[in-house]
């Protein structure tokens, strides 16, 4: 069942027919081939697929960090597509919230400046009962004015989610946000992420390779060759891995 | 390894391109210094050599050394030369001068009589024959100048108003020697100079020897002869140690030169070597990985280091090469262009091999020397780090305890050094020598003091310009990672201070040594320009409209002679006077048009005193001013009226205000009598202050036009000072120049230190652009962290450089007593500026680099 963004106005993330081709000519190659996918407002959306099925390329595409090469994107009721740099800096910075595999903090600045980062960055004033929230809830306390390379890689993406979450983006995406870490800070870090969609209808959208973590969302998309191949509402680590072993096995 | 190094300085080629650059701008700048001082002694001995090219031995009576045993005539001295045993043909001549019509011009020119072989004179025939009587030759230039060819006749006056003929028989090449070279040089055989009226008298003899004769053993013998004759100090040497000896007493200056070249040279390729060495470090910084691979592979601790230290030959040949290449380059064309745009025949480019030489082993040399230590560092990667993660940890390392220890003692043993040279001489009585000596030590000891404290002077200096910017995050960032890297950013940053001090050093130096001549040249000659009356026509007020208004002149003030000093009565009758008395005049003027037209820093007399000039009153009791002064009105009256010590006057004058006059009941001119005109009283006078937007001689015409008078009325300072300025702005603007080399090559470093952090810094740079900082931000932001390292470095070396100008020209100019410091601030801020902005500029490229690639390339990288 695919949603059209036209027919939802609930969509945090709406995209139609998103191609996205590399190179030009014979050696061209297609990683998005017209993509049509909706994200509801609050949930936690899982986006897998086998390696190379562009994946990576859909989560960059939507996150604007890169630009498609045909077909629209709105992003919070946004019309993304079209917009220059500058124009897409802005937004993303005021609407989307990241976190990477490899953490991806600023070694020069502490764990606070991190977490206050993007909102510097916009110029903004952040809500200090939400920070300390966030900062009682991700259990950061003691380590607010530790650099970087002093914390334990759990608590540095811990920092990384704190960093994503304080600006309450229209959306926050995590790319293979479990993949540097031991099952048990993992299995941490995305009950933060199913506690901000659930509790506080945050956007979550994941690129994951990984069937326990991908259990973890509402919904799993998946992604073949660069074409949406089905989708799993409300799944288990055996139903996603069964679909996984099928569309492996299909190509 | 060989095949890894090769490849190594290839794939890292851009990040050694910059290494190359600063190792080719010091060793091209060593080069070239060599390079000029080969050439000068090359000018040298080309044009001295010219006089001797055909000529095996040199014979010098020097007959004006003779002593009183003499008995040979000089014509005897070169008689004998030619008779000496083995020597095959001899010419004996003289030089002289004598007055000759040139085309239109009546010139003097430059004759030298011959007797004997004239193909052993230096300059061949070019056309034509040897002259006979009646005849002369004449350098080929020369008659070209003047319109002569070969068979023309050219009048020569010859003794008191005797105007001779001569025909040209010939022309010869032209003179290099610099002392003849100016004039043409005119030839005539003894022969023909006797049919002129001129006397011959040999004064030097030039003779080859024949094929089997011992050049030693003929000389030794004629020098003997003469000796025994009475001709003491007579010299007969070979050509060869003729020249060379010549050589040698004119080079002493190229010695100097090439020496104090050297040490701006020395200067350059120091910054070269911090420049060299803190890029090494930084790229293998970045190859850490790599390295490790390699140990994990297999490669030994040496090899690594071999390795890295074989890159660095490669690297310093490169840039060695290239350096002597455009050194090389830059003085043959230098030579060229000043042979040919001035006419300089004799100016030859003095090829050796010792600056190439010196050039590539110094290259080589500083850097390997700059690469050995991060060479070692490099050995001690451990296998292991090639598998951890490359995170870039920021270690705070602490300077060394030794290092500040050393540092801070230098700098306060300099410190101490310094403060006794400058103090006045009275207070430690000593020679400018010791003093200027002192200070000059005392500068140096702390300098290297101070860049031995660079490591925690810069950081502390990058934090706080930082400041300002930590409001905004973009800000705060380029700050923190301007001093991620303390080592880096403080051998950078040493690198630029040590040339921006050098520069501001010479910058502040010389403008308080300017003012501090031109105040004292102001006390003795406190007016620009003073237009003096002629006898029979004297100045009035009316001259001052027209003056005023000639471009380049600021102000005008009337001056009417309105007394005279005692001294000036009994000039009339001197028989009556026992003692002498100077007679001088003195001159008033309204105060504010005086006031306008003296030069900064020269004072008006007070109210109901007068300025007394320097030479106005010597020779009176005593040498210093007298303390008061009595005049006479020229009318029998007299008055006594102090002297303001502090008020300036021109040498001979005595000046007053019409104030100061009106009070003391002066008449408003000196009445006109036979008494005064004896003296010598001057009519009013005009004095005129320069703008200085006109230089002086322009302006002295320009004035005398508009005043309608002759320029030889025109007296004052303006040239003498115009051209003090002039010869202090040449010097510093050449040593300056000298100095910039070392900037610039600290500015590459900069630059590369720069790029170099954001290639290392990719990824984290596009996690900024992935959160939200816009390209703009991002590179303002790398272009504020470069302006933070240079400004801290300029704005440190500013500071010092005012210091040691200030205390460097106090001690040098000690011994004039006043001292005026000055600092251009300007010039100051200009150095500031170029620094900064250099950076800045530098940081554009790595800047739109890290701009252009897209957050998601950015974040895969390793």
């Amino acid at each position: 069942m695919s949603i059209h963004a036209s027919e939802a106005p609930a969509l945090a993330v709406a995209a139609n027919n998103l191609t996205k081709t590399y190179g030009t000519g014979p050696t061209a190659v297609t990683a998005l081939d017209d993509v049509s996918v909706g994200f509801e407002r609050g949930k936690f959306t899982a986006i897998m697929g086998p390696s190379g099925s562009g994946k990576s390329t859909l989560m960059h595409c939507l996150a604007t960090l890169d630009t498609p090469t045909s077909g629209s994107l709105t992003l919070g009721g946004t019309r993304v597509d079209g917009l220059d740099d500058d124009a897409l800096t802005t937004l993303r910075r005021e609407r989307v919230g990241f976190v990477f595999q490899a953490f991806n903090l600023v070694p020069t600045l502490s764990a606070e400046q991190n977490v206050l980062l993007p909102l510097e960055l916009a110029g903004a004033k952040h809500d200090a009962a939400w920070f300390a929230e966030l900062v009682e809830r991700l259990g950061l306390g003691s380590r607010l004015k530790h650099k970087p390379h002093e914390l334990s890689g759990g608590q540095q993406q811990r920092v990384a989610v704190a960093r994503a979450l304080l600006p309450r983006p229209d959306v926050v995406f995590g790319d293979e946000p479990t993949g540097n870490l031991d099952s048990t800070s993992g299995a941490e870090v995305l009950r933060l992420l199913q506690r901000s969609a659930h509790e506080d209808g945050q956007t979550v959208i994941m690129v994951t390779h990984d069937p326990v973590a991908a259990a973890a969302a509402d919904r799993v998309v998946l992604l073949k060759d660069g074409r949406l191949a089905g989708e799993i509402i409300d799944p288990a680590v055996e139903q996603v891995s069964t679909a996984l072993a099928r569309l492996g096995a299909a190509s | 390894m060989n095949t890894l190094v090769k490849a190594n300085v290839v794939a890292y080629r851009r990040r050694y391109a910059a290494v190359i650059a600063a190792v080719t701008i010091g060793v091209a700048f060593l080069a070239a210094t060599l390079f000029v001082g080969s050439s000068v002694r090359a000018t040298l001995s080309a044009s001295v050599g010219q006089a001797y090219q055909h000529a095996d031995i040199v014979v010098d009576p020097k007959f004006y050394r003779a002593d009183e045993s003499i008995k040979l005539t000089p014509q005897q001295a070169a008689d004998h030369v030619k008779a000496t045993d083995g020597v095959k043909s001899a010419l004996a001549y003289a030089n002289t001068m004598v007055e000759a019509q040139l085309g239109s011009t009546l010139e003097s020119v430059y004759v030298t009589i011959t007797q004997g072989d004239t193909s052993l004179l230096g300059t061949s025939l070019v056309e034509g024959s040897e002259p006979g009587a009646g005849q002369a030759t004449l350098n080929a230039a020369a008659a070209k100048k003047a319109g002569l060819t070969v068979g023309s006749t050219l009048n020569l006056t010859v003794g008191e108003n005797a105007t001779k003929q001569v025909t040209l028989s010939g022309l010869r090449q032209d003179p290099q020697d610099p002392s003849a070279a100016g004039y043409a040089n005119l030839q005539l055989s003894d022969a023909g100079a006797k049919a002129l009226g001129l006397g011959f008298d040999p004064q030097f003899v030039i003779a080859t020897l024949q094929p089997q004769a011992q050049a030693e053993q003929v000389t030794d013998s004629i020098a003997t002869w003469m000796h025994e004759r009475g001709l003491p100090s007579a010299e007969a040497t070979t050509s060869t140690q003729k020249v060379t000896d010549q050589i040698k007493s004119l080079s002493g200056g190229v010695d100097a030169l090439t020496w104090v070249l050297g040490a701006f040279a020395g200067i350059a390729l120091v910054v070269t070597v911090l420049v060299v060495a803190n890029t090494f470090s930084v790229i293998l910084a970045q190859r850490t990985r790599e390295l490790a691979l390699l140990r994990t592979l297999g490669a030994k601790r040496a090899q690594i280091r071999r390795m890295v230290l074989s890159e660095a030959v490669v690297v310093g040949l490169v840039g060695g090469l290239l350096g002597v290449l455009i050194g090389t380059g830059v003085v043959a064309g230098g030579a060229a262009i000043v042979r040919s745009a001035f006419d300089l025949p004799y100016v030859t480019f003095g090829f050796s091999w010792t600056p190439i030489v010196a050039g590539l082993i110094v290259g080589l040399l500083v850097t390997v020397l700059a690469s050995l230590r991060p060479a070692l560092a490099a050995t001690r990667v451990s296998p292991l780090a090639a598998l951890r993660p490359s995170e870039t940890v920021t270690v705070h390392s602490k300077a060394g305890t030794t290092r500040v220890v050393i540092g801070s003692l230098l700098v306060l043993l300099g410190a101490a050094a310094l403060i006794y040279g400058v103090l006045p001489t009275e207070a430690v009585s000593s020679s400018f020598e010791t003093s200027f000596g002192m200070a000059f030590l005392g500068g140096l000891v702390s300098f290297i003091g101070v860049l031995v404290l660079g490591t925690l002077l810069i950081p502390w200096a990058v934090r706080q310009l930082a400041r300002p910017f930590g409001a905004k995050i973009a800000g705060r960032l380029a700050g923190l990672n301007a001093l991620r890297h303390p080592q880096r950013t403080s051998a950078i940053g040493t690198a630029l201070l040590l040339g921006v001090t050098l520069v501001s050093l010479m910058l502040v130096g010389a403008t308080s040594a300017r003012t501090t001549i031109n105040a004292e040249l102001a006390k003795q000659y406190p007016v620009d320009l003073v237009i003096s009356s002629s006898t029979d026509a004297p100045l009035t007020g009316e001259v001052q409209a027209p003056v005023r208004d000639v471009k380049g002149v600021a102000s005008t003030a009337f001056l009417t002679p309105v007394a005279m000093t005692k001294g000036c009565l009994s000039q009339g009758n001197a028989a009556e006077t026992t003692e002498y008395e100077p007679c001088a005049f003195v001159l008033s003027g309204d105060a504010a048009e005086l006031a306008a037209t003296s030069t900064n820093g020269a004072k008006i007399p007070a109210l109901g005193s007068v300025a007394v000039g320097e030479y106005a009153l010597a020779g009176s009791a005593g040498e210093s001013k007298p303390t008061e002064v009595t005049l006479s009105d020229g009318a029998g009256r007299t008055v006594t009226v102090p002297v303001d010590a502090e008020a300036a006057a021109p040498m001979s004058s005595i000046v007053m205000t019409d104030e100061t006059r009106k009070q003391v009941g002066l008449p408003t001119q000196l009445p006109a009598s036979k008494e005064t005109s004896d003296a010598g009283a001057p009519g009013p006078q005009v004095w005129v202050k320069a703008d200085d937007s006109v230089s002086a001689g322009p302006l002295i015409s320009d004035v005398a036009s508009a005043a309608k008078v002759q320029q030889t009325q025109l007296d004052g300072a303006l040239p003498i000072r115009q051209m003090a300025s002039q010869i202090i702005d040449t010097l510093l603007m050449v040593v300056s120049a000298l100095l910039a080399v070392a900037v610039i090559i600290a500015l590459i470093g900069v630059s590369n230190t720069l790029s170099l952090s954001v290639i290392e810094r990719t990824r984290e740079n596009s996690l900024l652009r992935a959160l939200g900082l816009t390209k703009k931000q991002l590179r303002g932001m790398l272009a504020l962290e470069a302006a933070l390292i240079a400004g801290a470095a300029a704005v440190l070396g500013i500071v010092l450089g005012a210091v040691y100008g200030l205390a460097g020209a106090r001690a040098a100019t000690s011994s004039m007593g006043g001292f005026a410091p000055s600092i251009p601030w300007l010039w100051l801020a200009v150095v500031l500026v170029v620094s900064v902005g250099a950076a800045i500029l530098a940081s554009v490229w790595p800047a739109r680099r890290a701009a252009r690639l897209s957050p998601v390339e950015g974040l895969a990288v390793e």
